[in-house]
């Protein structure tokens, strides 16, 4: 097969300024979407969005005070701590959300996303684009939350909007005005920290084995060592450990929920979570921007 | 074009660690090929690597066009085209997606970056892969990819490092022609090579790196001319072998002979070209059956600029 001789005419098109990171993005979203367990997992949880969604617009035709009888009924059952369809029942939403859905998802997405970029030599392509690290980080990490906040924030979004669809009462409406906003951006700060944390352990280990053993560490150990060291010290600041116990705790405090009032002493302090959330994010935002620099120039 | 010189180096240096990958290189390109020549660990591709502003200088400096490199410079890489040598395995698969890709990143909408990544794939004669896989691609097929990525920009510098590794010979004329046709129309091609002939066969300008230090710069006819200086071994098999031997000593063709295990003859001559006329005769008349030409050019040539002693 030949080369193509001097007949070849010089394209013409225009180069655009458009930044980097945007191709990036893209790019990196597509990769997301090409895995197998990344799409069903996100299938899912949208799937548990709309489940949620015709389930209450069902039982609101049914029975349009369904709140009232639910809140109730678990009230006799649990002794005056029942259901209510207020920012507290979001929190608790979060626990199908953010636990089964979002950790996995995170770990599915960027287990190998940097990694696999070192391991190919792929940066070095990208560099002599010449695409900047902070520009590739920012395209990487855009895409990764934006598809987190789409699989996590997205079932939320419905159900609050059937919710309000639905609403009973001005009063409900007020109860749950504000709670979007709040999930959103506790749900941002999260996914955010996951995604910087994700990549900065992928680009230290650049195997994906490595990877989601240390992830195992992350949340299973610590959690479990901050339960220990809070059941021998006594002191519920020890629950930081757990990165699950701290994502919960800024989504109580973004709601507008005291934790301590339910009778739960076991919650660390809004701001020793916010800290460590933002102490994590730091310091993989440090580890990943060193690892690229050490690769580029521009 | 412009008129400043499309690359000066000055004093470049780079290490890891307490490894040289290139100490005080100091030089300048007009415009034309220069065959970029060291064996692996020359410095060859850490000096693309700081073409590129893949890695930062430890001391010296790089002016592209008249441009330094300083963290922060961007738009000059944008006249730049790099092929790596390391083969790259992208996220994307097919070709075509690959360079659409690359052309997205280099500031391309959507629909400029597919004409741009097909005429790139036209240009090195792959648009009919445009669809295939790139890990389904040949190694040779993978190297003319990344070229025409290289390409996608009409770059004034282009720099190929160990761009015919794996290619089939038709692929490595093809790319050569290439080359010759990108410095034609003005521009500048660098090309890093291990192998003296491949560079000899697009330019006669080099430079030689050796352990991260320039070695030599100039033309290669004058490389040339002290490889035929230096003593060549041919080794011969074949029949009345003795017969010949005396004939060649006494003719004063070889300067040196031994006979080998299995009746092969080594002959070392300074002279090449006469010595071969000669031996062509015999062959032709039955009297050899085989014939050998030491082929380490690059590991003669630097012998004679190190003294033998630098390997």
């Amino acid at each position: 097969m030949a080369f193509r001789a001097a007949e070849y005419e010089r394209y013409k098109g225009e180069r655009t300024n458009r930044p980097a990171w945007v191709p990036i993005a893209f790019g990196t979203v597509q990769r997301g979407w090409k895995s197998k367990w990344v799409r069903r997992l996100s299938m899912l949880s949208l799937a548990l969005g709309f489940g949620l969604v015709a389930m209450m617009y069902m039982v609101n035709q049914v029975m349009p005070s369904w709140r009232e009888i639910a809140e109730q009924a678990t009230n006799r059952a649990t002794q005056g701590s029942g259901l209510k369809v207020d920012a507290g029942f979001y929190l608790i939403l979060t626990n199908v959300f953010v636990r089964p859905i979002l950790l996995p998802l995170a770990l599915l997405f960027g287990y190998d996303l940097i990694a696999s970029d070192m391991r190919t030599n792929a940066l070095e392509a990208y560099f002599a684009r010449p695409v900047t690290p902070l520009g590739y980080l920012t395209g990487r990490t855009l895409a990764f939350v934006s598809f987190l906040m789409l699989a996590t924030f997205g079932p939320f979004f419905l159900v609050w909007f059937a919710d309000i669809a639905t609403s009973p009462s001005e009063a409900h409406t007020d109860l749950i005005r504000f709670v979007p906003i709040s999930l959103f951006f506790a749900l941002l700060f999260i996914s955010f920290t996951l995604a910087l944390m994700v990549q900065a352990v992928t680009s230290l280990t650049r195997s994906a084995i490595w990877s989601n053993l240390i992830f195992v560490v992350i949340f299973l150990f610590l959690s479990a060592m901050g339960m220990v060291l809070f059941q021998i010290t006594d002191r519920p600041n020890m629950m930081a450990f757990s990165f699950l116990s701290d994502a919960k705790v800024i989504c109580a405090t973004l709601l507008g929920i005291d934790l301590a009032d339910g009778g739960s002493p076991t919650n660390v302090s809004p701001a020793i979570a916010f800290s460590m959330m933002v102490g994590i994010s730091i310091i993989s935002f440090l580890i990943i921007l060193r690892g690229l620099k050490r690769r580029s120039l521009v | 074009m412009s008129v400043a010189p499309a690359l000066r180096c000055e004093n470049l240096s780079r290490w890891y660690g307490e490894v040289q990958g290139l100490a005080g290189l100091t030089v300048t390109i007009e415009h034309g090929i220069v065959g970029l020549l060291g064996p692996n660990g020359s410095g060859k591709s850490t000096l693309m690597r700081l073409l590129t502003g893949q890695i930062k200088a430890n001391r010296g400096w790089v002016e592209i066009y008249g441009q330094r490199i300083v963290p922060g410079t961007y738009e000059i890489f944008r006249r730049v085209g790099h092929a790596p040598g390391e083969d790259v395995h992208f996220e994307t698969d097919r070709a075509v997606d690959f360079l659409r890709f690359m052309a997205a990143l280099g500031g391309d909408s959507t629909s400029q970056a597919k004409d741009r990544a097909e005429k790139a794939l036209d240009r090195v004669g792959m648009l009919v892969k445009a669809g295939v896989k790139l890990n389904a691609m040949s190694k040779g097929m993978r190297q003319r990819i990344k070229i025409a990525q290289a390409l996608l920009f009409e770059p004034d510098l282009l720099l190929l490092d160990e761009p015919l590794n794996g290619m089939d010979p038709v692929s490595r004329r093809s790319t050569m022609n290439l080359v010759r046709e990108w410095a034609g129309l003005g521009r500048t091609v660098i090309m890093a090579s291990h192998v003296l002939h491949e560079v000899e066969g697009v330019t006669d300008r080099m430079l030689m790196l050796h352990h991260g230090r320039l070695l030599a710069e100039g033309r290669l006819t004058e490389i040339r001319e002290l490889i035929d200086m230096k003593p060549r071994r041919a080794s011969i098999r074949g029949e009345n072998l003795r017969v010949l031997a005396a004939e060649l000593l006494a003719q004063e063709l070889v300067i040196g002979l031994d006979f080998g295990a299995d009746g092969l003859l080594n002959l070392d001559t300074r002279n090449l070209p006469a010595l071969l006329d000669r031996l062509q005769e015999a062959g032709i008349h039955g009297q050899i059956h085989s014939l050998e030409i030491d082929d380490q050019e690059l590991e003669m040539v630097y012998d004679l600029l190190v003294g033998g002693s630098a390997r």
